[in-house]
């Protein structure tokens, strides 16, 4: 049986007619067929577990191979964050959604390629070169959860986490024809989850469809004492499980209002292809019974720069603690130099993006300059939450294109920071507000894949995975990238 | 940003480096200069922004303590793995110089 969604293999198990090892040896056998040219992983762990019939018969996740970003500790199995400052680390813990996956019956197959400390939209950034777009190679599959969507996009497996700090699991679900989740801020727990921009990042699921995407959510989410912002109280486990296992309601989007913002769509830098698809699909949705308004809010232009400083900020604090005592490659002996020196040296090994942030972030936060930027973001941040809860107590959702631009080339300058504007402005607004956002498919031109992107209500997560579950099963009936390619 | 209260240099580029303990070549140091610029440039818009007394906004929707019970399973030398130990000491670089 050839699998197109990990629910059904779980379904077909517990009904007794399908071979535990089914999608395991699939992953295996296509991650040796398709990685050396992908390069989605970073570390691939081949093991095969001894008797899951006697293991985890009854777990949901049993015999599901998972695929984890590689900034997402994991005991025993080497965490590099695609850097050279931490090629050879080997985690003493693994991280908490690790943990459940794996105590949920699942396989973790491999740590997936990102961009350096997952600084970067194209994956480009990694010390171990590019992960590649399944749909065309000399693509960028978005970053940074790059190789996690490559992984996804085609068919190795069906689940993946990914970090979106700035867009990072959302954009390479655009770019790939794949489905993403940026939870609500403090769904999922981040311990283990190695720190860039603390304040702004979620671990969330990667999935080729809405079911798959519902599944992941509905294992690793949930309260973690051992991270400070986790939510006590949240959505009920129960209900985002159903999800992955029930058909779509009918009339989803009966009554159903939502918001467009006329900045984030007539974006001078965006693509015309892309923006004319976006008007189609909501046409489309219109027929269907969504209701929608478009509104003008100039300030979500500036929200891209405003999480540059907070985000740079942040990682300049918390990439301290890679200098060579406890974290870090280590180049000169603590005998050889002052602390000054070898701090210096050992940190000169980051790539150049991790450097340009750390050291701008150091320049955002020094005296005369602190005011003038970070205090400036900080309320700038509360202004645009502030607006988007305003525009989403009318509204269910606000609904911008996936990507407004065509996946862009591996070789693009990313110093050009025109195209990425318009990339990043509508998904950092998910960040900087802490509100759910969901990307997923609503067709293709070619080869180029049209996804929309959903931000919701704070907690809210259950009823944008039920919407893209309903929108893309009832009305687009998309094709997954691996049907495409 | 025209009227720009800072202007980059390769000195102030020296001098983020030797802070932010970052080493870089001198070539690292002259293109950093040219992207910060930009980069600078681009994130010098949000000064021009007016947010009026907004509250300075960090989300930590209901922030918890854990009581302060030790729960490191044994592992804390494990955890520390990474470091070189003398004497039952985590050996750092020198701080005071002589």
């Amino acid at each position: 049986v050839r699998y197109l969604r990990a629910t059904d293999f779980v379904l077909d198990l517990k009904g007794g007619s399908a071979d535990p090892y089914a999608l395991l040896e699939h992953a295996h056998r296509e991650m040796a067929r398709l990685d050396p040219q992908l390069n989605a992983f970073i570390t691939i762990d081949g093991s095969v577990p001894e008797d899951l019939e006697r293991e985890c018969r009854n777990r949901v996740l049993c015999g599901v191979p998972v695929a984890v970003k590689d900034n997402i500790v994991t005991e025993s199995l080497r965490t590099t964050c695609a850097s050279l400052m931490l090629k050879d680390y080997v985690p003493s813990y693994s991280a908490t959604v690790v943990e459940r996956i794996v105590g949920a019956g699942g396989k973790i197959v491999g740590k997936t390629n990102l961009d350096e400390f997952a600084m970067g939209s194209l994956g480009t950034t990694s010390a171990f070169g590019p992960a590649r777009n399944p749909l065309n190679l000399e693509w960028s599959p978005g970053g940074s959860s790059s190789g996690s969507a490559a992984a996804v996009a085609s068919g190795m497996v069906f689940l993946a986490l990914g970090s979106d700090t700035g867009g990072s699991i959302r954009l390479p679900a655009a770019w790939t024809g794949i489905f993403g989740l940026k939870p609500s801020y403090g769904l999922v727990s981040r311990y283990g989850l190695i720190s860039y921009g603390e304040s702004l990042e979620q671990i969330g699921p990667m999935a080729s469809s809405a079911r798959d995407l519902a599944l992941l959510l509905s294992v690793i989410m949930g309260f973690d004492e051992k991270d400070s912002t986790s939510l006590r109280e949240h959505i009920a486990r129960d209900r985002v499980e159903s999800i992955a296992f029930t058909n779509p309601k009918p009339e989803t989007l009966s009554g159903l209002k939502a918001t467009v913002i006329k900045e984030l769509v007539e974006h001078p830098d965006s693509d015309e292809v892309m923006i004319r698809e976006f008007w189609r699909a909501l046409d489309r949705l219109s027929s269907e019974g969504l209701s929608y308004e478009v509104v003008s809010l100039p300030v979500v232009l500036k929200a891209p720069q405003t999480y540059y400083v907070i985000a740079f900020s942040e990682a300049s604090s918390n990439l301290a603690r890679y200098c060579g005592v406890l974290y870090g490659t280590r180049r000169l002996d603590f005998e050889e130099a002052s602390w000054e020196e070898v701090y210096s040296t050992n940190r000169g090994l980051f790539g150049w993006e991790v450097k340009r942030r750390i050291i701008l972030g150091s320049f955002v936060l020094s005296k005369g300059y602190y005011d003038m930027f970070f205090s400036k973001a900080l309320k700038a941040r509360g202004l645009i939450k502030r607006e988007l809860d305003r525009l989403l107590s009318r509204s269910h959702l606000i609904l911008t294109p996936g990507s407004p631009v065509k996946p862009l080339p591996l070789d693009y300058d990313i110093t050009d920071l025109s195209k990425l504007n318009a990339v990043d402005a509508p998904l950092v607004l998910a960040n900087l507000s802490g509100l759910p956002a969901i990307t997923f498919p609503v067709g293709w031109t070619g080869r180029i894949p049209i996804a929309l992107h959903a931000i919701g209500r704070f907690l809210s997560d259950d009823m944008l995975i039920e919407l893209a579950k309903a929108l893309t099963e009832e009305i687009f009936r998309v094709k997954l990238p691996f049907e495409v390619m | 940003l025209s009227d720009r209260v800072f202007e980059i240099s390769e000195e102030l580029v020296r001098e983020l480096s030797w802070l932010a303990k970052v080493g870089l070549s001198e070539s690292e140091v002259r293109r950093l200069v040219r992207e910060l610029d930009v980069l600078l440039g681009y994130i010098s818009e949000i000064v021009e922004l007016s947010v009026g007394e907004e509250e300075l906004l960090y989300p930590n929707p209901e922030g918890h303590l854990r009581e302060d019970v030790a729960s490191s399973e044994g592992r804390g030398r494990k955890h520390i793995a990474g470091a070189i130990e003398e004497n039952g000491f985590v050996k750092a670089p020198r701080v005071i110089s002589e």
